[in-house]
């Protein structure tokens, strides 16, 4: 038993001391500070990790990058945690519980993310996404929270059908469920090639349910808009950076890209996601579903890291170079939502875009966060989003991915129209009709507003630090 | 490879089974009665509609039925190792019993198991 699996066995004592504690005595205070101790230690073993030499085992890779997603994602979690427990005492709900689906989805995100095998892969899936249904129909009294509540169960166990039918195909070609042997084999199985290309396509169709990429995306729009507000900010970090991180490593590591069929596929999936996204985002007036509508795009833009290896290059570039484009990229986003989702958890009664009309001229600090934000989410220079999408064109532009990039442009250009008519709804004189008497102000909403602020501004402007970092972790 | 033997039978099966429909299509009696619309249990005449709420307790018991038979599962596979995993197996089943006994314990002080109380249980 090594250092690696430190993080994972901290969390589940975490989960265990806090279920104990909740049947010995329900205090809401007790089981938010437990949940944000478990969080600590779990941070401070992966910390430990980062820089040191990886190791394989059977179902779980430690390389150099994999801790550092980990981490990534542990802080995502803990930014969110620290709003939880004003946001749940505004709940008419039991609130304990809630903290511990949240640290059963972290644990089953962290296996996903770590996973080399199918097995665990597929059990880090089904952790995740039962707390997930939890999660999202935490709510017993709200109508729309119980129909997301049932939709995500469905649909979810849809997808995860689909995935299973995809590896046991897989399997019955190569005979093995571990990723390294998937690499091993490349494209000698037993079966005819379409075999595989069958099994990949369902594989494929699971994981474009859970990133919500073009044709799985009807679910996304609905579940932002019913789950509660801090499961909506989870389900687009958490769930959707586990279960792209294991698509980028299972498409690299089984080399699907030599499959003409599955290329073309990946292709135009990315295109229409970064359309439609953007399309479905530009008159839309509830905030959460145009959320949910950006996230559609985003991830049609990083489905063109997967395409890299099957397009000529021109090296002008290192070879690690995608995967600096693809952490770094997913850091960016990850970051900027994160902070959208915790300015909208200080401001719970703010709905829609008419709701924000002149909130700069009552609340500035929230008002500049948030069209900070946006500018990030859309790409403006010195923000992070920025840096983020500047990577991807460049990876792109290296290996001549015209007509992606060509997508992309089209869809960041229409996606500017809706995040800057945020912006614009916030600096608007004040109508008269938008209440923000309701709004208060607090510590920890304040310090989270200037760390946003200071990450997306910081790193936007000075992105050597962090971008080093990630290179020396992606060469390690 | 399809043997002429699996045509035959599928051949087969089709016919069967639709000849079974359309026979019995034909044969039925075609009124429009009330009382052919209501289930039929052994003659039996009905009451009351089916679409009833379910105590929540039902799902509960039947939820740690589900766990503690996974729970046996899993140790009836240990038990045939038992020798070979060693203490290793034997503090890993130790640690999975005592998270189902954590969860157990949970449950009861949900009051889970508190049935016939009017006020108490899961609200």
């Amino acid at each position: 038993m090594s250092l690696h699996y430190l993080p994972a066995i901290v969390l589940i004592i975490t989960v265990l001391l806090s279920l104990t504690s909740l049947s010995l005595k329900r205090h809401h205070g007790i089981a938010y500070l437990i949940c944000g101790g478990g969080l600590l230690l779990t941070m401070l073993s992966l910390f430990m990790q980062i820089g040191k030499t990886g190791t394989t085992s059977e179902l779980f890779v430690f390389d150099a990058i994999t801790p550092f997603l980990s981490l990534i994602l542990l802080i995502v979690v803990s930014m969110i945690w620290v709003q939880l427990y004003q946001w749940l005492e505004a709940l008419d709900e039991r609130k304990e519980e809630y903290y511990l689906l949240l640290l059963l989805a972290t644990l089953g995100s962290l296996i996903m993310v770590a996973s080399n095998h199918f097995t665990s892969f597929f059990l880090g899936l089904e952790l995740m996404s039962l707390s997930f249904v939890g999660l999202v129909a935490y709510s017993g009294r709200e109508f729309k929270g119980q129909e997301a509540g049932v939709k995500y169960l469905i649909l979810s166990a849809v997808a995860s059908a689909l995935m299973l039918m995809g590896m046991a195909i897989l399997y019955l070609q190569y005979g093995t469920l571990s990723f390294n042997d998937l690499s091993m084999q490349g494209a000698s199985g037993t079966l005819p090639s379409w075999v595989t290309v069958t099994g990949i396509i369902f594989i494929l169709g699971g994981m474009f349910f859970k990133l919500s990429l073009v044709p799985c995306h009807l679910w996304v729009a609905d579940l932002f808009e019913g789950a509660p507000l801090a499961t909506s900010a989870l389900l687009a970090t958490l769930s959707k950076l586990a279960a792209f991180v294991v698509l980028w490593r299972i498409f690299s590591l089984g080399e699907w890209h030599t499959h003409a069929v599955i290329v073309d596929i990946v292709a135009a999936v990315a295109i229409a996601s970064m359309l439609v996204g953007n399309f479905l985002g530009l008159l839309q007036n509830n905030l959460l579903r145009l959320l949910a509508y950006s996230s559609i795009a985003h991830f049609g833009y990083l489905l063109i890291i997967l395409l890299l290896a099957a397009s000529p290059t021109t090296a002008f570039l290192t070879s690690t170079f995608s995967t600096e484009a693809v952490v770094f990229y997913l850091v960016a986003y990850l970051f900027t939502l994160v902070g959208v989702f915790s300015v909208l958890m200080q401001m719970p009664q703010i709905k829609t875009q008419q709701d924000l009309t002149g909130l700069f001229w009552h609340k500035p600090t929230l008002a500049i966060t948030l069209a900070l934000l946006m500018l990030s989410l859309a790409g403006i220079p010195l923000t992070i989003g920025f840096m983020g999408k500047f990577y991807l064109v460049m990876t792109a532009v290296n290996h001549q991915m015209w007509w992606l990039l060509s997508a992309l442009v089209i869809g960041s250009v229409i996606g500017l129209f809706y995040y800057l008519r945020v912006i614009m709804m916030m600096i608007k004189a004040p109508d008269g009709e938008s209440d923000f008497s309701g709004l208060t102000m607090t510590t920890n909403g304040q310090l989270l507003n200037y760390l946003i602020i200071f990450l997306v501004i910081g790193f936007g402007t000075f992105p050597a630090a962090f971008s080093q970092l990630i290179e020396t972790l992606s060469r390690g | 490879m399809i043997s002429t033997s699996f045509l035959v039978y599928l051949i087969a099966v089709l016919l069967l089974t639709m000849t079974m429909l359309l026979v019995s299509h034909l044969l039925n009696p075609k009124t429009g009665k009330r009382v052919n619309k209501l289930p039929y249990e052994s003659g039996i005449v009905p009451s009351g509609t089916t679409d009833i709420r379910w105590n929540v307790n039902y799902f509960l018991v039947a939820i740690s039925f589900v766990i503690f038979d996974l729970e046996a599962v899993f140790l009836y596979i240990w038990s045939i190792v038992v020798m070979e995993a060693g203490w290793q197996g034997f503090i890993i089943t130790s640690f999975f019993i005592f998270a189902l006994l954590i969860g157990l314990f949970y449950e009861v002080r949900q009051g889970a198991f508190d049935w016939g109380k009017k006020q108490g249980g899961i609200e």
